[in-house]
């Protein structure tokens, strides 16, 4: 249990994905300039890249390893996690379709946030078995949507701020990412891992 | 002719990747630690985006519209992986540094972006073009923050020491938030001398 | 555009990339193995005192670790061998440590880490950080960080880091005085 815990605190607030890893960088500068949408894409997130860490999981454990193919591991992985965004997409217009007007218009870029590959490559790079993998996705993904609102609240309010001309938009919020990284990297004392 | 030297020059400047399209962020954020790795992260890109732009152009006229997508990630995850070995098998210590990104060259907009705008639609020499034009600027645009991260950072360019040894660097360049904050000042510039032209 | 020609496509691409893969993987599954032992040998070789012998073929795998042996004429003089600890600032670090038939340090080398360059990364910089380590052992001192009471000086900035490296070579040593009768 308490392994679990670090692991999620973590890769929430010490090595977040997007600020110490850089990893979902073109979803955090694109999809940042409203909360409401932030939140939105945040949730797609959370809930593919969950799913995605398990997926690939047991397609490194039940086919990749045995048949001894690690070699097409990056398109196994990237595959998987395609049809695994188009599966949701189906699934939640179905079933939830409140959801789907929520998140749909997300889905489908997710496939190119190299967040979710990052995650299923060092899910295996770490060793870490099923569950370990999925608590780990679920963090993961949960340290993405607090960098994606965080940032989202700073520039709705950057809209009124007099920002030199050729600063605005994303050199600016890219400056104000590695001031939230630098914040960020106060937390490191906090797990030792 | 004219139009084959434009494709390649506008990856250089005009439509540079970095600088003027914004797209690849992860890779330029994470490797710049040094010039070399700069370097060596965008000679990779480079490969896999000529060696992508070259079949996915050859295929045009073959790939169904509705696959066109499926369709390019696996050419462009093939690339990927024998890059990754080919690093692994002769260039084993650089492999080591860049680890992780290189799989991840596979979601780099730049790639998916260019085969699905650019070579889905053109000859195959404009294409090659275009990926060897695209692919320099990228290089380009890692190697010069590469560099300003690394000058100022660690006091080096190229691992070759520049300072007198008083200098003491400025060692959050070379750290995450160093990252973000050199390529945003590094945009802002280029936004400027583009306002200028 | 029917369906049984997108499946067609698709199906073909999959199977030509899939096959051009499985010839790279063939093609440089040798060098890759080849640069790998390379590797491990530069840092048995930095870390093992003055050898004549090849310690890669007087090797012994004892519970899953390679020992090298390191000998001079017919005298043993000492083993490396590869020492892994997961809590590193970024993940596992790899460290090869070399030591005399009496548990001594002879030396280690880093051989692989995910720590923060310019920070964590600093281990692998530092060579009088790890020349700390030469001709300790479990006897005579604390391979621990002066911050834990032991003996070794962290490096600034690097302190988790270091704190790995020290657990892995006190972590190897154990191993080493474990296993020392059946390589002996």
């Amino acid at each position: 249990m308490g392994e679990i815990f670090l692991i999620f605190l973590s890769a929430v607030l010490v090595n977040n994905f997007v600020l110490a890893r850089f990893l979902g960088i073109c979803p955090f500068l694109g999809v940042s300039k409203k909360v409401e949408t932030a939140v939105g894409m945040g949730m797609a997130v959370v809930f593919v890249m969950t799913l995605a860490s398990s997926a690939t999981w047991l397609i490194q454990r039940f086919i990749l390893e045995p048949f001894h193919i690690h070699v097409l591991q990056t398109i196994a992985f990237i595959l998987v996690i395609a049809s695994l965004v188009q599966l949701v997409e189906t699934v939640l217009r179905k079933v939830v379709p409140t959801l789907y007007e929520a998140l749909g218009i997300y889905l489908p870029l997710i496939t190119t946030n190299c967040a979710i590959l990052g995650l299923a490559i060092l899910n295996i790079q770490k060793e870490y078995n099923l569950i370990k993998s999925t608590i780990f996705g679920f963090s993961a993904s949960i340290g993405f949507m607090l960098a994606l609102i965080l940032m989202a609240g700073i520039r709705e309010q950057l809209e009124f701020a007099p920002v030199p001309k050729p600063l605005k938009g994303i050199p600016v919020s890219l400056i104000t990412a590695g001031l939230m990284s630098l914040a960020f990297m106060g937390f490191s004392g906090l797990v030792k891992m | 002719m004219a139009r084959l030297s434009y494709d390649f020059i506008k990856g250089i400047y005009k439509e540079n990747p970095v600088f003027r399209l914004v797209l690849g962020m992860c890779p330029t954020l994470a490797v710049t630690t040094s010039a070399i790795n700069g370097f060596a992260m965008g000679i990779c890109a480079t490969f896999v985006l000529t060696c992508a732009n070259f079949v996915i152009s050859s295929l045009r006229r073959l790939i169904p519209e509705k696959v066109r997508i499926p369709v390019f990630i696996v050419v462009i995850a093939t690339f990927v992986t024998i890059v990754d070995y080919s690093m692994k098998a002769y260039f084993y210590e650089l492999h080591k540094v860049l680890g992780l990104f290189i799989p991840l060259i596979v979601v780099n907009c730049i790639i998916l972006a260019r085969a699905e705008a650019f070579a889905s639609k053109h000859p195959i020499t404009n294409s090659l073009a275009d990926g060897l034009g695209m692919g320099t600027g990228f290089t380009l645009s890692l190697v010069v923050l590469g560099s300003i991260r690394e000058i100022l950072g660690n006091g080096t360019i190229f691992n070759v020491g520049i300072f007198p040894d008083a200098y003491l660097p400025f060692l959050v360049m070379i750290l995450p938030p160093g990252a973000f904050i050199a390529l945003g000042l590094l945009l802002g510039i280029m936004n400027k001398i583009g306002e200028r032209a | 555009m029917g369906i049984g020609r997108m499946v067609l496509v698709l199906t073909l691409v999959c199977l030509i990339s899939a096959i051009s893969l499985v010839v790279v993987d063939s093609i440089t599954r040798e060098p890759i193995r080849i640069q790998e032992k390379l590797f491990r040998l530069k840092a048995v070789k930095a870390v093992l005192p003055g050898y004549d012998n090849d310690p890669d073929e007087d090797k012994k795998n004892i519970a899953g670790v390679d020992f090298y042996i390191g000998k001079k004429g017919a005298e043993i003089v000492g083993f490396a061998f590869e020492v892994r600890e997961k809590e590193g600032y970024g993940g596992t670090i790899s460290v090869m440590l070399g030591v005399t038939p009496k548990g001594e340090i002879t030396g280690i080398e880093i051989i692989d880490h995910k720590e923060t360059p310019g920070l964590g990364a600093k281990i692998t910089e530092y060579e009088l950080f790890r020349r700390q380590f030469e001709n300790k052992s479990l006897l005579n001192s604390k391979i621990k960080v002066i911050k834990d009471r032991g003996d070794i000086e962290a490096i600034t900035g690097a302190t988790i880091s270091s704190r790995a490296v020290c657990k892995a070579v006190s972590k190897g040593l154990e191993l080493f005085a474990k296993v020392k009768d059946s390589l002996l």
